[in-house]
């Protein structure tokens, strides 16, 4: 009775114990007829087990595993074979809406009364097989952003021996993965740093006190190569298995630093030429105050004296205005100058009619033809040429060249004064019959503080920067200025400006 | 060109006390005009309602109140919010006059400036406001 007792306790123990699991149970004979199936079973294929029970478990694949499975079971109980019996193994369920999943297996074969049958356990992975999935993604993933990004990323045991490296680690200190594998990583610093790191590795293991960890710094690294190279390096610590290890993020900043140093580079030449604009605009301002009052006082000086003083007072108070006078023209070259070296010199083009523009310049600088007892005569001119200029910019130039060839020319002299088209160019040409350009100065005329020294008597005043300022100018308007000059027989200035920009304007 | 009101009171505002003297002869042995002149924009301010000036002359560089800022105060006045004001200075570069036109000033006159035809600039200007 006992026995009995005990074999019913068992049956129930059983019964619960494959009601409740979350595997499903299934028996089928050796036909591949369904016997029993246990709750899970219902569960996971939805079916209730009046539609399960007597039928092929076949129903529970989908093809073509449906139709391999009859020939399966008739090839084992013929043969022997066993293809899929005590071995466990993935599969794919078929659920009452058709629906298919992925499927862990497990079959064993028993006997009752003589017949055989066979138990299916039969487990739903379509959870863990998505769980699979996405971490297989995710470490593609991980994998494809190490082997891309630009950073180098190194990991290291807490030895300091080099576990992983990313192919732009590799490119980053020219070293092959297997020639860093379980090398301690301070070969990728110079000394004094490579010495350095073991100390700080040990002690922060033992202290805990952080040099550099979580902190991105700047360091140097060390290539194969020999060469070294600063370098950005953000360390993190993490725990793999247990086990305490550190990534160290590596990004060469060699170009990063050229730039920087180039900036910085730049800002200081553009700090240095503003100071120096700037000072040689105070200078020219202070400079011009005191000589405005001399100037002034000796104009009012020369007025009442030509009237009252004596010959040698008169002589002395016109030396004092006559140096003043190029005082004032020197100061407004070498402002000129300075904003000439800093390109800032601003032009305001207008559109000008060339003509009455050259008629202008012959009464504005009448003063040198009288000085020099010269005559400047306007040649020729076509009618209804326009130019597009900065106006009081090409009359600086203008009355340069005029005031150069008054002073080179023999007195009672012509200065020509031509224009028109040549070529592409709108030209305009002023010519003296003055000595000619020594040959040997000829190459040096539009260089800075430059005069030629001339065996002519006649006083000589001037800067020596007028040729260079308006040489300047002249191209600042994408224009031209060139001479010819034949010794003996005089000088000609050409200015040439672009017919094509005169015509539309385009100067900016 | 018709002017109908000769122009005979000039204020000229200069901290420079050299040219102050030279621009004072200039406008006035040369010139024939009635010159006040003073050292600040603070004092020549206070000299308006006395004198009446016709015209004013501002340098553009003087400590205290400079010459733009003297032209914006009497812009707020109403006896003189018309009057000519004209720059005098020696930054005389072409982009800088433009700004000086641009603030209000009838004209620019630059340093050195000439002191036997300084009165005759000054009437000209003086022409082409009232002209």
């Amino acid at each position: 009775m006992k026995e009995q007792e005990a074999v019913i306790d068992l049956l129930s123990r059983t019964k619960a114990f494959v009601e409740t699991i979350v595997d499903g149970v299934i028996t089928i004979s050796d036909r591949g007829l369904i016997e029993t199936v246990n709750p899970a079973v219902e569960k996971i294929f939805g079916y209730r087990l009046d539609e399960l029970s007597g039928k092929n478990v076949s129903m529970l694949m989908p093809n073509p595993y449906q139709r391999e499975h009859d020939s399966y079971l008739h090839n084992y109980l013929s043969t022997g074979e066993k293809k899929i019996i005590g071995i466990g193994r993935e599969v794919t369920g078929r659920r009452k809406d058709g629906s298919t999943f992925p499927l862990e297996l497990a079959i064993s074969e028993m006997e009752v009364n003589g017949q055989r049958m066979f138990t299916g356990i039969v487990r739903d992975i379509s959870q863990r097989k998505a769980t699979e999935e996405k971490l297989r993604e995710f470490l593609a993933r991980t994998k494809a952003i190490l082997d891309t990004i630009v950073d180098g990323v190194i990991t290291i045991s807490d030895r300091g021996c080099i576990e992983t490296v990313n192919p732009a680690a590799e490119k980053i200190f020219g070293y092959r993965l297997d020639e860093l594998s379980g090398k301690n990583v301070s070969m990728l610093m110079p000394d004094p740093y490579r010495h350095e790191h073991d100390q700080y590795l040990e002690n922060y293991l033992h202290t805990g006190e952080k040099k550099i960890i979580g902190i991105g710094r700047e360091v140097t690294g060390l290539r194969k190569d020999g060469t070294t190279f600063p370098l950005e390096l953000a360390i993190s610590e993490m725990e793999v298995s247990g086990q305490r290890m550190f990534t160290g993020i590596v990004r060469d900043i060699s170009e990063r630093k050229e730039t920087e140093e180039k900036l910085r580079e730049a800002m200081r030449r553009v700090h240095e030429q503003r100071i120096k604009d700037e000072f040689v605009a105070t200078v020219s301002h202070e400079l011009r105050t005191p000589l405005t009052s001399i100037k002034a006082s000796l104009e009012l000086i020369i007025a009442k004296a030509v009237a009252e003083g004596s010959d040698q007072e008169k002589i002395l108070i016109k030396i004092a205005h006559k140096n003043s006078d190029r005082l004032l023209l020197l100061i407004n070259d070498i402002l000129d100058i300075s904003k000439i070296e800093s390109e800032k010199m601003k032009l305001n083009f207008k559109r000008i009619l060339l003509r009455s523009f050259l008629e202008t310049a012959i009464s504005d600088n009448q003063a040198y033809a009288e000085k020099h007892h010269v005559k400047f005569v306007l040649l020729s001119c076509p009618k209804n040429i326009y130019i597009h200029a900065d106006p009081d910019r090409l009359m600086q130039v203008m009355s340069n060249l005029m005031s150069n060839a008054a002073k080179f020319s023999y007195s009672n002299s012509q200065i020509e004064i031509r224009a028109g088209q040549k070529g592409d160019n709108i030209r305009i040409t002023v010519r003296d019959s003055g000595p000619g350009i020594p040959l040997d100065f000829q190459s040096r005329v539009f260089e800075k503080f430059t005069q030629a020294d001339t065996s002519d008597k006649r006083e000589m005043s001037g800067t020596g920067l007028g040729l260079h300022i308006s040489k300047a100018i002249v191209e600042r308007h994408h224009g031209k200025l060139s001479f010819e000059s034949v010794i003996g027989e005089g000088t000609e200035f050409h200015i040439d400006l672009m017919r094509q920009l005169q015509r539309q304007g385009s100067i900016q | 060109m018709t002017v109908l009101v000769e122009l005979e009171r000039v204020l000229y505002i200069e901290d420079e006390p050299d040219i102050r003297l030279v621009a004072e002869i200039a406008l006035r042995q040369v010139g024939r005009l009635d010159v006040v002149t003073c050292a600040s924009g603070e004092e020549g301010l206070s000299l308006l309602n006395d004198f009446m000036p016709q015209l004013i002359i501002l340098d553009v560089m003087m400590p205290g109140m400079d010459g733009p800022q003297i032209l914006g105060k009497l812009r707020q006045l109403s006896a003189f919010k018309d009057t000519p004001v004209v720059f005098i200075t020696a930054k005389v570069q072409p982009d800088e006059v433009e700004q000086f036109k641009k603030l209000g000033a009838a004209d620019v006159i630059s340093k050195p400036f000439n002191p036997m035809t300084l009165a005759d600039d000054v009437r000209a200007i003086w022409a082409r406001c009232y002209g």
